[in-house]
């Protein structure tokens, strides 16, 4: 990547959404003397503010929010491949930033600023046309910086070699290996877990709603189950073709040996080409199983589109694969 | 783990087993700690009776190889034993043996009668 390339994308990917929500501090800063305690946090639907909460909130939650998607925003301006590729997936990462930060800064900022000069938090305005410029802003600021990143760059694909290996027309073979996240995806996604059991843990406390815990319980185990289902997988290679199986059972992918047309080694750097890790789209019909950077296992189908495994022996799995699928 | 057998071999299938299972603990690319497929899944991979994997499993066991735990399935040893050296020296004396234009029946039955020394 060029460093003009790299200064666009820090520029869109952090300068940009910290400086929003910096504008926010500021102003709830400003306004801070003129504001009630506590200031209305939530509105109901009929327009009514139903939720109160202490001034400060407004100052902090923000930035943090701001701040803690910048951190993921950094690897992903530098994580790029050595071919200087810029992906949609990156693009899209990154002019998230400044709609989150608008749509952050703008709600929580914003609807507390509203109350400035107010006795009683209670005879808040609603919050429905801020709600909605917010939003329209976000989408406006994210659209426009998507085109001051740099552009996509077109797909280049590596000279693949077919790894093949001598298999007699009466032999069989089987190639299974469990796969599970690197070390570095382990502890992210432990300390991911975490924040978002501790943060859950501190809005129920704030909040003390018993329809917070009723939201909070089932998504922290939906959180769970689709971390634990899209981390750990088998992948079998036999005379059916190829299954790559969650260890929750599901989801699944089963491929046929007759819809396989070979099977190469890749070297997949996660967010340049799947924009992260786990269970990705990596656009032009491939899906990726994504558990760690470096060699994987694609499979190419008749049909053009392919599934791409980070497996640690590829070439020993994409060796049976051709030989069995030449067989078939 | 890559796993090959030919029904048409001489060698019986559970053996053909012992041998590329014990092949790649040895040769490092099945790790101690390491799970084996279960023995169904294999068998159904292989087109093969489960029987003859689960005789493969306990003669691998019985050499110390790997481990067999009721509801775990087959686990590789966990006994830090380095095969590296030995590995070594089996290539050299293979090649060696290929110089001489000695079969691999014949290197076979030498070795085994200098085990029984």
């Amino acid at each position: 990547m060029t460093p003009n390339y790299r200064i666009r994308m820090t520029v869109v990917g952090v300068t940009i959404p910290l400086l929003i929500a910096l504008a926010g501090v500021i102003a709830v800063l400003v306004s801070l003397p003129q504001l009630p305690n506590p200031v209305a946090v939530h509105w109901g639907t009929s327009g009514a503010a139903d939720g109160f909460g202490p001034p400060w909130l407004a100052l902090i939650l923000p930035p943090v929010v701001v701040l803690l998607y910048t951190a993921l925003v950094v690897p992903v301006i530098h994580m790029t491949d050595e071919r200087h590729v810029v992906t949609a997936n990156q693009k899209l990462i990154l002019s998230i930033a400044s709609f989150l930060a608008v749509v952050v800064t703008g709600v929580i900022a914003g609807s507390t600023v509203m109350q400035r000069g107010l006795a009683d938090a209670a005879s808040a305005p609603s919050v429905v046309p801020l709600l909605l410029t917010s939003f329209g802003i976000a989408i406006a600021c994210a659209w426009g910086l998507w085109f001051v990143l740099p552009p996509v760059s077109p797909p280049s694909d590596v000279a693949d070699e077919v790894p093949t290996l001598d298999l007699d027309v009466t032999a069989r073979g089987v190639w299974i290996e469990n796969i599970g996240p690197s070390r570095s995806l382990g502890i992210v996604l432990i300390v991911v877990v975490t924040a978002a059991a501790v943060g859950g843990a501190v809005a129920l406390w704030l909040t003390s709603l018993f329809t917070v815990f009723l939201v909070y319980a089932p998504a922290m185990a939906a959180v769970v189950l689709l971390t634990v289902g899209t981390v750990y997988w088998t992948v079998t290679i036999d005379s059916r073709g190829i299954r790559v199986v969650s260890a929750l059972g599901f989801p699944r992918f089963v491929i046929a040996l007759a819809d396989i047309e070979s099977g190469v080694v890749t070297a997949v750097p996660p967010i340049g080409h799947f924009g992260g890790w786990g269970l990705r789209w990596g656009g032009r019909g491939r899906t990726g199983i994504i558990l760690r950077s470096g060699e994987a296992l694609q499979v190419k189908r008749t049909n053009g589109r392919a599934l791409v495994v980070t497996v640690s022996r590829a070439a020993t799995a994409a060796a049976l694969l051709n030989a069995l699928a030449r067989r078939a | 783990m890559l796993l090959t057998v030919d029904p048409t071999s001489v060698l019986p299938l559970f053996e053909q087993l012992v041998t590329g299972i014990r092949g790649q603990i040895i040769g490092a690319s099945l790790r101690g700690g390491e799970r084996l497929p279960a023995a169904r899944e294999l068998a159904d991979s292989l087109e093969i009776n489960v029987h003859t994997v689960l005789r493969a499993y306990q003669i691998l066991r019985d050499e110390g190889f790997i481990e067999l735990r009721r509801g775990r399935g087959a686990v590789v040893a966990d006994r830090a034993r380095d095969y590296a050296q030995l590995s070594r020296h089996i290539d050299r004396l293979v090649a060696e043996a290929k110089k001489l234009d000695l079969t691999a029946g014949a290197l076979g039955a030498l070795i085994r009668e200098a085990y029984e020394k």
